[in-house]
Order: C-alpha cells, then structure tokens, then sequence
C-alpha cells in the first residue's frame, strides 16, 4: 500500500478547501434551505419563505406552488418564532426572501412595513381583483394604515373541539351556558376525565382563551372597534368579567388540569387526542390533525358556552400573510406568484388537502370534505349563526403590540397562580396597549 | 593550551530582550489571524452593541436614532431588569454551589478507580454532551404536569402532596430549571476535578493520616488547597455560564410563568427579538457582558490572595 507523500496531502488539502469555499459561494445548492419544490432551471428563481412545517399543510403547500409556471420556486419552511428573529434582517439585508409568509398585526408585519422593507400591494390588488374576491375582516387584518400589505391566508376560528363519543359515553350532555360548563366540568373530574385540555405555559393559548370569553361578553363588533381602531378599553367590567370567569372561576371549578402554567398547547392537544379530555380549546387550523388521530372519534365544535344569555363568539382572524419584500428584483413576479395562490385548483388543494380554508369565497360542491372540516367551515362562513355577531376577533391581532401579548401571556399566567386579580389584569393591559400605541 | 569560552550564537539569541527585531515582526504576524478573527467578532460586535446601546433601533428600520444613555437610564427603573438579576445571582450561587458540591463528591467516589470507573465516567459526562435542546425536551417532559415520570414517582411514593407544575409554579419552575441546568453541567465539573485529583500528592494525605487528621481534615486541609487551581477554573466557568444562562430557561419556560424564570439573557432575547427593542437589548447584554466580566475578574482575584 503506498502512503501519501507530504505533497500529495497538500494537494488533497487544496483541493477540499477550493470544493468548501466554492459551496461556500453557493456552487451545487439549488435551494438556500427547507424544502424545494420548484422545477424547470431556465425560470427566473423566485424565494418565498413560508410557515408550512407541519403535516398535511406542507404536502398541499409544495403542490400549489408547483402549480405555479412563472418561476422556479426555492421554499423555504421555518417556524413562526424562526421567521419573527430572522425575517426583519434577511429582508433588510436585501438577500432574503422575495417573499416572506409572516403574521399579521402592528405587532408583526407592523414592523417590517414601517421599516420600509415590505411592498404596498394596493396596485397589485387592483390589479388582479382581489379586493372583489378577498373577505372583508382580512383585508382589514393583512392591511396596515389603511394600505394593504400583504395577501392573507389561513381564515381561522378559536374553537372549543368536543368528543362527542366519550362525552356521551360518560353520561354527560354538551354545555350550552357557561353555567352549565361548572357543572361539566365538575362532573367529568369526578368520572376521571380532563374537562377541558387547555394550557398556557405557552405564550399563546391565553390570547385565545381570552379571545373567546371576551368575545362572548363584550360582542364581536365592539372587539374588532378595539383591536384594530382602539375604540374602548381594555379594562371594562365586561372585559374584567371575562378573565375572571375563564382564569379564575373555570379554574377554580376543575375546568383544566391542576398545573395549566405549565402545560403547553401541544402537550394539552395530545390529552384530547389521546382521549383523556373531553374538550379542547384549540382553533380549526388543528382539524387536520385530529381527524388523523382521532379516527372512529366522533368530534364536534361548539364555541365558548353563552354568559347570561350573551352571544356565543367564535374569534376571527388570519393566521398569517404572503407579503412581498420591498428589495425583492422580482416583484412583479412575487405578485403574480401570489395571485395563483388563490386560483380554484388552487383553493381546493388548500382547502381539501391542507385543510386550510383561504378568505376567498369558493364553492365546495365538488370538494371531498370530511364532517370536521364541513363544521369548520361552516364556522369560518357565518359562526353557526349570523357572521356579524358570531364571528369576532383575535385579541393579539390589528393594533396589538409585542408589549401588549406579553402582558397578556404573563398577566394570565399570573391571574391563574393567583398573584393578580383580574382587575389589576384588565388595568395592566390597557397600560401595555397605551404604551404600544406610542411607541 | 589556551581555552576561550565564547557563547554559543545560539544562546546568545536567547537571552537578548524580547529577541532580535525580525523574531518580533515574525511574532507579531503569527498573531495577526488570530487578532483579526478576534476584533472580528468579539470587538466588532462588542462595539456595535454598544452603538445600539444608544439607540432606539427596532431591528428593521434604517434609522438608528440616537438617544443617548436613555437606554441606561431607563434600565435603572426598570423592575423586570432587577428581578431577572435576582434570578441571575440565584441561578449563580445555587447552580455554582450545587454543581461544585456534586461535581466534587462523584470526582472523590470515584478517585480510587473502582471497578467501571470508565462507564461511571462516561455516565456522568454524557448529559455535557447533549444539546442543551434535548436536555430542555427531557426535563420538560420529566416534569410535565400530565405524563411526567417525577409527579407519578411522588405519587407512587405517596407523596401526592408535593407534586406539581413544577414548571408552572412561580416558587418552584427556577429552581425547576436550575435543577436540570445543574444536571447537564456538572460532567465538565466532574472531569476537570477528576483529572485534578489525578495530581494529588498521597504522600501528604498519608503523613496526615499518620498526623491523627480525620477524614474531612484530610479533605479540607490536603486535598483541597491541591484543588485550588481546579476550583477556581470551575468557579470562573460556572459564573461566566450562569450570567450567560439562556438555553434551558428558553426551551423550557421561555422565561415564564409571569416572568418567574426571566433570567438577563432571556429578558434581552425577548426584547431585542420578540418586541422589536434592539437598543434596549444591546443596552441590556452590555450590562450582562460587564457583570460577568466583574465577578469572574473578582473570584480570580480572590482566589489568587487566597
């Protein structure tokens, strides 16, 4: 066997480190990460940056963007807290993505548009019709003083999900006032069930669990006047009310697991999927999941139960949005791009497939849904009832700052342990929304 | 016959002050990669994070207005900044003490190199060599207030009354976190005193012996002055880490519950990064930055006197 000379490791060596600096520039790589779908090298490259991580949403995902012909699309699929850390530097740096699927919000997309690194697609929308197909309520959330900013998608509800076997299956009935949800939830603690598998270690959950109870006791229009046109207050006696009966008296009725600061919203969702809660305060955004693992189960969705005969709310809002980067050399591209996002073959692979439904109006008479997703649209269309007092809003969305959802996030946290009343809750809030408004 | 001693060229280099000018100049230039990669990204940073300081830049947008020490001022008042402090100085003093105390008595059982002295070894580094994502999932999991192995172990023991959200207790998650931050540490911990141990002088423990001197006065009298470069070196390392703790906090509170577990590090990530204050952050990981500076300079200092 012949050793290699000193010179021939000098040249092995070289040779490894021209192959390294030259991936290091890009050679070899025909996508910047996640997970391409795009074909055809002879069309102009197209970089769009996406949430879609998870099953089925991720399989619909790629199929809808190979629809598209105008370029070869290099996807890229990362976490919502990925893209919050590192969207506003990659789209500064004018090397990110052209375009970018972030969420909405002051609080959010806010940020990026008054840094001037998001495109107005007022034009675009003009031009391809999309304020005559887009739903009012996301138009209002993916606009931005009063220019619209980006193209919303995901048209979500907060939901109470409900196992209609094992509840009947326990003896008990379904809840229609929050009176009869203490007694629920007493009733199923004592034949060993979880009521509700709800928890908010999670800087999330809380902001829905506080959208719906504030939804039924203030009223859907009166919400959407104060998240999205600071129209109120935030520490009303309706408001107050609302934290006290879901964070205090829910709680104190057996309603959630013992320690629910510190169990998070997956880990809450697996004891419903595993059938050791009845209910689960989720969003329909999770359909596809408990369809898929919760086979022969026969689920319902309802929303929060009515307070003294109040309406019953199912909050609103948009998951996220499809923006276009100001510095992206293709926008005019991106926008075309955006605009086949939402053409009918389209719509039916996110709608059938990735069990999302778009703020389009679509008919689904030639769609092949399941029962779930057939009440999760009817939810999403008028709320079970009359959309306008039905259908509410999300708290943590429109005028909502970073300030404002932390404050929420921990506020609860706290009413929950019992170091804050809910009073001093409502009063901090309304300081976190003040001081949001002015900075 | 007549002998001249005349020294060798040699030596002669040697012992001229700091070598002949091209000796300097080569010297210098080996330095330079390592300077350049130093100023790179430690003094470069460290300087644009003391800019930020100044201002009151969100992360996106191009206007970087200046503010002057507003950012420094505002800290001074701000209750979270000193809470997240106290949990510092807890994480420090709690983590450092426990992980020395543990570290030390592993290193100490296993001394005289009994039978699986190897797999022991190995079992008390491996949690070091995880990631600090896998150790966050398995604690988290271990607590958790639905599944976890630590609740059910209590039950199982009939100490129904001390479960809990460990997590989710505002008293308990801290220490909760700590806990496991310890467990993932104390393997470094172990390995720099086993090899310390490795250097101790039996001849002295021996002659104490023979001197009438207990165990513990063999231990706190000969083994430990023998440890002391040891000591330090673990001392030093533990508080740079428990200043710089962010990890394990993140992955398995995110500083939560109302803020119980917010630690310097997780307060600055979530302003700079979640709530679009990059100016404050940077003010904030300055002060964190001359804080572990300070103590670490400071326990050198008195170890060395000592």
């Amino acid at each position: 066997m012949n050793t290699p000379s000193r010179r021939d490791l000098f040249r092995g060596g070289g040779l490894a480190a021209a192959a390294l600096t030259l991936s290091a520039c890009g050679w070899g790589r025909t996508e910047p990460s996640g997970t391409g779908t795009g074909t055809g090298a002879a069309r102009p490259g197209l970089k769009v940056w996406d949430q879609f991580t998870t099953s089925p949403q991720n399989e619909a995902v790629k199929k809808i963007y190979d629809r598209f012909q105008g370029a070869a699309i290099a996807r890229s699929a990362q976490t919502g807290d990925q893209l919050t850390t590192v969207g506003k530097t990659a789209l500064a740096s004018g090397t990110g993505p052209d375009v970018i699927y972030y969420q909405v919000g002051a609080g959010n997309a806010g940020v990026l548009a008054d840094a001037g690194l998001l495109r107005p697609l007022d034009d675009v929308a003009a031009k391809y019709g999309w304020l005559d197909r887009l739903t009012p309520f996301a138009i209002r959330e993916a606009s931005l003083d009063g220019k619209l900013y980006g193209l919303p998608n995901e048209s979500e509800n907060t939901v109470l999900f409900y196992n209609k076997t094992l509840i009947e299956k326990a003896g008990l009935t379904v809840p229609e006032t929050f009176d009869e949800l203490l007694t629920f939830v007493a009733a199923a603690t004592k034949k060993g069930y979880t009521p509700i598998a709800y928890g908010q270690s999670d800087v999330y959950p809380s902001w829905w669990a506080f959208s719906m109870m504030a939804g039924n006791l203030a009223g859907a229009q009166p919400m959407g006047d104060l998240i999205f046109d600071n129209k109120g207050s935030w520490n009303t006696p309706q408001l107050v009310e609302a934290i006290q009966l879901f964070f205090v008296d829910l709680v104190k009725a057996g309603g959630f697991i013992k320690d629910l600061n510190s169990l998070g919203g997956p880990d809450a969702q697996s004891l419903f999927l595993a059938g050791k809660a009845l209910m689960n305060l989720n969003g329909t955004w999770a359909v596809g999941t408990i369809e898929k693992d919760m086979p022969g189960q026969e689920i319902g969705i309802m929303a929060m139960p009515s307070v003294n005969g109040g309406p019953r709310v199912y909050p609103g809002g948009i998951g996220s949005a499809y923006y276009i980067s100001a510095k992206s050399a293709n926008a005019d591209l991106a926008a075309e791009f955006l605009d086949s996002l939402y053409q009918p073959e389209a719509v039916k692979l996110w709608v059938q497939e990735g069990k999302i439904f778009p703020p389009v109006p679509f008919e689904s008479g030639g769609f092949t849904l399941t029962p779930l997703q057939e009440l999760a649209m009817g939810v999403a269309q008028n709320g079970g009832g009359d959309a306008r007092a039905n259908i509410g809003y999300a708290v943590n969305h429109g005028l909502a700052s970073p300030g404002f959802l932390k404050a929420m996030t921990s506020g609860f946290q706290a009413v929950v342990a019992g170091d804050k009343t809910p009073a001093k809750q409502a009063e901090e809030l309304q300081k976190a929304w003040e001081a949001g408004l002015t900075s | 016959m007549t002998l001249t001693l005349t020294r060798p060229r040699s030596v002669a280099r040697q012992v001229l002050p700091g070598g002949p000018p091209q000796g300097r100049t080569l010297g210098y230039l080996f330095l330079v990669p390592a300077g350049l990669l130093y100023a790179g990204f430690v003094l470069w940073p460290l300087a644009q994070s003391l800019y930020l300081s100044l201002t009151d830049w969100d992360g996106a947008s191009p206007d970087r207005r200046f503010v002057g020490l507003a950012n420094f001022r505002r800290l001074l008042g701000d209750d979270l900044f000193w809470r997240s402090l106290g949990h510092n100085l807890i994480w420090v003093v709690v983590g450092t003490a426990l992980t020395m105390g543990v570290a030390l008595l592993l290193a100490m059982l296993v001394w005289s190199r009994p039978r699986g002295f190897t797999a022991l070894r190995t079992i008390y580094f491996m949690p070091q060599v995880l990631p600090a994502i896998i150790v966050g999932i398995v604690w988290s999991w271990i607590y958790n207030p639905a599944f976890g192995i630590l609740n059910r172990a209590l039950e199982a023991v009939g100490l129904e009354s001390w479960t809990r959200g460990w997590l989710g207790d505002p008293s308990f998650a801290l220490y909760a976190v700590l806990l496991a931050s310890v467990w993932a540490t104390v393997g470094l911990a172990f390995v720099i005193f086993t090899a310390a141990l490795h250097n101790v002088d039996t001849d002295l423990i021996d002659a104490a012996r023979v001197d009438g001197a207990n165990g513990w006065q063999r231990f706190r009298h000969v083994v430990i002055p023998q440890l002391s470069n040891a000591i330090t070196l673990v001392v030093v390392l533990l508080l740079v880490h428990g200043f710089q703790a962010f990890d394990h906090v993140w992955i398995m509170t995110k500083g939560g519950p109302d803020d119980a577990t917010q630690l310097i590090a997780t307060y600055t990530y979530q302003k700079a990064f979640m709530e679009n204050e990059v100016g404050y952050g940077a003010t904030l990981s300055l002060v964190l930055t001359a804080i572990s500076l300070l103590v670490s300079i400071a326990v050198v200092r008195v170890r060395e006197r000592a």
